[in-house]
């Protein structure tokens, strides 16, 4: 079942066993999966992404470039700026409107980012649509966040300090054109 | 301006020593403004590439022409003490002036801007700048409107794999699923109702009151009124009567006279009023 969907946490607490969990853990490695825990689902997933470089392999199921872009922005909304902005200290989950989304793609038609991309990724378990808001889905979830989060950080600190900059060359042009 | 075999850390320590050597050799006074004018020139090209490769994703790239504007910067304040007789030898000279203070202008702007980017860079932002670095949802906006979606996509690049789904199909349920939908007919229209042979009816025939008051007038056998002819006690029947009788006249000839007297009837028993005085008179 696990290689085939997701499993509710609720209704399989054999697996918070650990001697079960274990069991099932093993038997997924074997064929290169891991159990994971993660938004009131157990799942399953591959313990390293395989690349596309290897000879004679094509992937079933491959996430694209634009793909891939929309799960990074999914998970600085829904991931890294909750925990990083002291957001929802009301308990309730993270989730982003889907025109929010939107304005991070400006060079793309709402349609194929809201329908296409959004529903291949909903489909694919990275999120979850209810309405015109957006939240985790299991997947996005398990994304390691330790890696996740530094890499933001660095892309996110790097984009506020030229912001910053360019603002401030601004200033010293606008006191020259001033003077 | 390209000076050759020159390397660009010392551009402006070169054209400082070219215009000592000017001033020393006699050369005259233009000269040595062209040179301060090249030396100008180097430092707007060091601001026209800081400010690039702001939006250059190299922190490398920026941290190393910050420090190459540092140096100019330096060597630029240098030139300017050495020569800071000259310059105010020429205070009269509109030229001059405008030259030193650009040259002036240039140092201060990117003295700050290189000194803010050596420090930011070099992870040693004042407080004002780590205060700054906190993010809202504004700052994740503005920062994926901001990158291209293969930029976004190393993010996650590896750590992003899709889901393992192999699908499970049982081949009963797929058979069984083949064998309704081969079974299914595709929808037709309903069938035509057989054709019906319809008859002709002829129209209801409606006399016309033309001919009905025709037929009254000719049916007169002494002179009579138009009051007697016409009126009767609803206003709806007696203006038909009378306009029959309009029609009557228009469309035949071989009719009563009509004979017309000044004044009106009046009438009381009626919805109508008064009607002229016409009598139709009998002798045709």
């Amino acid at each position: 079942m696990l290689v085939a969907g997701t499993l509710d946490r609720a209704q399989w607490p054999e697996l918070d066993d650990e001697d079960f969990a274990g069991e099932v853990g093993d038997r997924l490695d074997m064929v290169g999966l891991e159990l994971v825990g993660s938004s009131g689902k157990w799942l399953a997933r591959p313990k390293h992404a395989p690349t596309d470089d290897i000879d004679g392999f094509e992937p079933a199921f491959a996430l694209n470039t634009v793909e891939l872009a929309v799960i990074a922005a999914l998970y600085l909304h829904l991931r890294y700026l909750p925990r990083n902005a002291n957001r929802n200290e009301n308990g309730e989950e993270p989730s982003v409107a889907v025109e929010e989304l939107l304005r991070g793609f400006p060079g793309y038609s709402s349609r194929f980012i809201s329908q296409i991309v959004v529903g291949h990724l909903r489909n694919a378990g990275f999120v979850r649509r209810e309405n015109d808001r957006l939240y985790a889905g299991p997947y996005l979830a398990t994304l390691n966040e330790i890696e996740a989060d530094e890499r933001s950080q660095v892309a996110l600190g790097s984009f506020q300090l030229r912001r910053y900059l360019k603002q401030r060359a601004s200033e010293l042009e606008d006191d020259h054109a001033a003077d | 301006m390209t000076i050759p075999e020159v390397h660009p850390r010392s551009l402006i320590k070169f054209l400082n020593k070219a215009m000592a050597l000017a001033q020393a050799g006699g050369a005259g006074d233009d000269v040595v403004l062209r040179q301060f004018q090249s030396a100008i020139a180097v430092l707007q090209g060091d601001w026209d590439d800081l400010t690039r490769l702001l939006d250059d994703h190299s922190d490398n790239a920026l941290l190393e022409a910050a420090e190459l504007v540092r140096i100019h910067v330096d060597d630029m304040r240098e030139l300017l003490d050495e020569h800071q007789t000259f310059f105010a030898a020429h205070r009269d000279r509109v030229d001059f002036l405008d030259a030193d203070q650009e040259a002036l202008d240039l140092v201060a702007r990117l003295g700050t801007l290189s000194a803010e980017v050596i420090q930011a860079i070099s992870g040693r932002a004042d407080e004002r700048m780590k205060a700054g670095l906190r993010v809202d949802r504004t700052d994740i906006r503005d920062f994926l409107a901001s990158r291209e979606v293969d930029d976004l996509a190393t993010l996650v690049a590896d750590l992003a794999a899709p889901s393992p789904f192999i699908v499970a199909i049982s081949p009963m349920v797929a058979f069984d699923s083949l064998s309704e939908a081969s079974g299914r007919v595709a929808s037709t229209p309903p069938t035509m109702p057989p054709p019906i042979v319809l008859t002709r009816q002829p129209p209801e025939a409606i006399l016309d009151p033309a001919e009905v008051m025709r037929d009254e007038l000719r049916e007169l056998d002494e002179p009579t009124t138009i009051v007697e002819l016409t009126v009767r006690e609803a206003w709806e029947e007696s203006i038909a009567r009378h306009s029959a009788l309009l029609d009557v006249y228009s469309r035949w000839t071989e009719l009563p006279d009509l004979s017309h007297e000044p004044g009106w009837e009046e009438l009381e028993q009626s919805e109508v009023w008064r009607v002229s005085k016409t009598t139709i008179e009998m002798d045709i």
